[in-house]
């Protein structure tokens, strides 16, 4: 019965598996054109692994038949062959202008989703690949190559034209030899090699533009100083912690909300003190356990978000409470000279500073 | 001064343990064994006392100068012997160039990458560099607890006993020599462990194409890309975890002493970086399992078995009990609970949804995947055909399926004491960073080491042999 199933196969298997090629590659073009997960059953489901797996009666067929080894025409090959290339080409071309922009620029100025081009890349590898246990016209010998004529004489000096002829040489030999080593390997071994492939294919396709961006946003920053690179990384945060570590002493105890809703940084007494140290930090919980408030010198100031909700945190701002004040200073607009701070008050909103409680 | 104390320190360590290595990886695993045998001296010293730099120079320069005294004048040439660079044969490195160049330029940017940028990652800023910093500043582990105020536990205090100093401990000695960027440490262990894992496969009789190809596999994955460029714990305990389970491997196979010691260190230095994911327990009972079958090592295995128990299980918990006066506490009442929780809700739906949640993380190592269970299926035809040596199929396996379960298991605990337990996707993959190197390796031991060549050319050489002979 098991063998029967090639036999069925062999009949109609070469349309079936140009219909199969034509059918991802619509699924693909659509994913990447129309929209991303347009022809997707499930969020886990891609169309990638569909086709794949449409590929394994493929797989049983050439397991048990020698049917591919006697067809070089084979449409989907040439198809493959030729797609390949140029969908390699937009992916690499199309990340280089991601990656030289911004994060989804590619998207928002062409509407195209060119991430999922590396599928169709793959796919058609991976066509391309099985197709490869038909015979190619491999050379197993090189015809020898007169390097004298081919130089290019007076352009290049001879030493270094012979070399590259040789590289080129090689190069093709190896290119030869790869595809003899294809010849030779097993249906188990050819199964490794696919997933050894797969699997550099997805590292190089996510990496591409991590690394580029990586490689592009540390030179620009080769030689900058300390402060510069923590206020790329940090953003504002760190100018304010900045602006609070000028404006205070080391032996200054500062009090600074609690980790709430729109504080995560300023209220997370681990992150000031790295910023702020040897600055003692003290939240309400230290209070509320006895912490001596009285000693408290200095207190952040964070505005109220006139856009948040009523009643919220973010509405009322920090500190909640009416204090007698030495000064205040605001980040990056001066400072404010008043002996009373009020949380509802105007002046504050949408600002950061610096509450001086005693000097 | 102490870096370059330490460094030799762990050269003619490791030069007594594997004197065959050449000099660079005798200099890369120097590095890790030195600076991890340093950091349980420097925290005993911690508990005490600031950082006393002395003390530390005259320890490795009195455990150095036995080590040379000690060593035959036939091995100390191989020590120090730039000649031995000069093996490394580049022409070797153009078979698979464009593999190992790619691999080079990625560990290029990641080295441009760590050496431009100062310490600015969330944990490494308020914990590791912060302890580091606090260190060199003259300040003892009593200090730090000093944060823990009964008012402080909730706002940072108990934060910083979280973890081992092992990391801490290397940006303090950064410090202490002068040196502003401690990420200097990231780049030796991130690119030295690369070279390590190439160096094993190369020692394991794979050939260099296919050794180079499984490098670049495994330098090119992007979590393991995106978290060697940062300056978290991962790839630290990744450099000490993998190599220690790899070098242990390689002492089954070869019965060398050294290998056997050089794994123990990585492992015991490894519980030393990071402790909550507690890996270490698959290495003990992979001792407890090699010592029930190999009769000639108990003794030297059963101390293994201790000595990495004592360091994972008990070490941390002891400095901290000496410097608090209570062992993390919420870490017991956590486990506990979520152990009970666990029990006493038990629901197949919670299984479901946490094995759904599982496969789509651990859906970023399919090929990983992919590659593990087409090579156990190797193992399986072999076993079919009767022809072969188990021990690689056994041994990985056992780290690589045990580790996936072990997550699988965690998840569904820690599901029951946290909301936000399906919400760590991006820890859970952090977390199974150890499993592409293991999955790699057993690729190479497994499929393209010398014995198995014949194997995967099948057909093809069988005929080609079968020609030959007619």
């Amino acid at each position: 019965m098991l063998n029967l199933i090639p036999v069925y196969f062999n009949k109609y298997y070469k349309r079936v598996y140009v219909l199969t090629l034509l059918i991802s590659y619509i699924f693909y073009l659509g994913e990447t054109f129309i929209h991303p997960g347009i022809f997707r059953l499930n969020e886990n489901i891609p169309i990638f692994l569909i086709s794949v797996l449409s590929l394994i009666p493929h797989f049983i067929n050439t397991a048990h038949t020698n049917y591919f080894k006697s067809n070089n025409n084979n449409v989907a090959n040439i198809i493959a062959a030729v797609t390949t290339p140029i969908f390699f080409s937009f992916y690499l071309i199309f990340g280089y202008i991601e990656s030289s922009n911004y994060s989804n620029y590619v998207f928002s100025t062409y509407h195209v989703y060119y991430q999922n081009m590396i599928f169709i890349v793959l796919t058609s590898i991976f066509y391309l690949i099985s197709i490869s246990r038909v015979k190619l016209p491999v050379i197993k010998k090189l015809p020898h190559i007169n390097y004298e004529k081919l130089r290019i004489k007076f352009t290049f000096p001879k030493a270094i034209s012979i070399r590259v002829l040789k590289i080129l040489n090689k190069g093709i030999n190896s290119i030869n030899l790869f595809f003899i080593y294809l010849h030779k390997l097993s249906f188990r071994s050819l199964l490794i090699f696919i997933c050894i492939l797969f699997l550099s294919f997805e590292n190089i396709s996510n990496l591409i533009s991590p690394l580029t961006s990586e490689f592009v946003n540390t030179w620009k920053y080769v030689g900058k100083s300390y402060d510069e690179k923590m206020g790329f990384k940090w953003g504002a945060f760190y100018s304010y912690m900045l602006f609070i570590k000028n404006n205070t002493t080391e032996d200054s105890v500062i009090y600074h909300p609690a980790v709430v809703g729109p504080f995560l940084w300023e209220g997370s007494q681990v992150v000031l003190r790295y910023f702020l140290y040897p600055r003692i930090l003290v939240n309400d919980e230290d209070i509320k356990s006895d912490y001596p408030s009285e000693t408290i010198t200095h207190a952040l100031l964070i505005g109220p978000n006139e856009l948040a909700p009523e009643g919220s945190i973010p509405r009322r701002g920090f500190p909640d409470l009416t204090l007698n004040v030495s000064a205040i200073k605001i980040f990056n607009a001066g400072s404010i000279k008043t002996n009373i701070y009020t949380p509802d008050s105007n002046l504050y909103s949408g600002k950061k500073g610096l509450i001086i409680l005693r000097k | 001064m102490l870096s370059i104390s330490i460094l030799i320190f762990g050269c003619l360590l490791v030069s007594v343990l594997v004197p065959k290595y050449n000099i660079l990886e005798k200099l890369i695993l120097g590095f890790g064994v030195g600076f991890g045998i340093v950091n349980f001296i420097i925290t005993i010293n911690l508990v005490f006392s600031p950082i006393n730099k002395l003390i530390i120079i005259v320890f490795c320069w009195i455990i150095s100068l036995i080590i040379i005294l000690k060593i035959p004048r036939t091995k100390k040439r191989n020590i120090i012997n730039p000649c031995l660079l000069l093996k490394l044969n580049l022409n070797k490195y153009l078979i698979s160039s464009l593999f190992i160049l790619v691999t080079i330029i990625i560990e290029f940017v990641i080295t441009f990458s760590l050496l431009v940028w100062p310490v600015n990652m969330w944990d490494a800023v308020a914990l590791y560099d912060f302890r580091g910093r606090y260190f060199s500043q003259e300040h003892t582990l009593t200090d730090l607890a000093s944060y823990s105020k009964p008012a402080q536990l909730k706002s940072g205090g108990l934060y910083y006993f979280s973890y081992p100093l092992l990391t801490s401990n290397l940006h303090a000695i950064s410090y202490l020599d002068g040196i502003n960027n401690p990420k200097w440490v990231y780049v030796v262990l991130n690119v030295g462990f690369i070279y390590l894992f190439y160096k094993f496969l190369r020692r394991s009789k794979i050939n260099i194409s296919v050794s180079g190809i499984l490098t670049f596999l495994l330098a090119s994955s992007y979590y393991f890309f995106k978290i060697s460029i940062i300056e978290y714990s991962n790839v630290p305990y990744v450099y000490y975890f993998v190599l220690g389970v790899l070098y242990f491997y390689e002492w089954l196979s070869k019965r060398r002493k050294g290998l056997l010691i050089l794994s123990l260190f990585l492992i015991i230095i490894s519980t030393q970086v990071r402790n909550l994911e507690s890996l270490y327990i698959f290495y003990v009972l992979g001792l407890i399992v090699s010592m029930l079958v190999i009769k000639k090592e108990r003794l030297r295995l059963l101390l293994g078995i201790i000595t990495v128990t004592i360091s994972g299980q008990f070490w941390w918990k002891i400095i901290t009990l000496m410097n608090k006066g209570f062992i993390y506490a919420s870490e017991q009442d956590y486990i506990s609970s979520s152990i009970m929780g666990g029990i006493n809700n038990f629901s197949f739906i919670r299984v479901w949804e946490v094995v759904y949640y599982l496969a789509r993380s651990f859906w970023a190592y399919k090929w990983i995947y992919a590659l593990f269970f087409i090579t156990l299926g190797f193992w399986g035809i072999k076993l079919l055909k009767k022809s072969v040596n188990t021990k690689e199929h056994v041994y990985f396996p056992f780290y690589i399926l045990g580790m996936s379960v072990y997550f699988m298991l965690g998840t569904y605990l820690f599901s029951f004491v946290n909301t936000s337990w399906n919400q760590v996707d991006i820890s859970v993959q952090r977390a199974m960073m150890p499993l592409t190197p293991l999955v790699l390796a057993y690729v190479g031991v497994g499929v393209f080491s010398d014995n198995n060549i014949k194997f995967i050319f099948g057909d093809a050489t069988d005929k080609k042999n079968s020609s030959n002979n007619k």
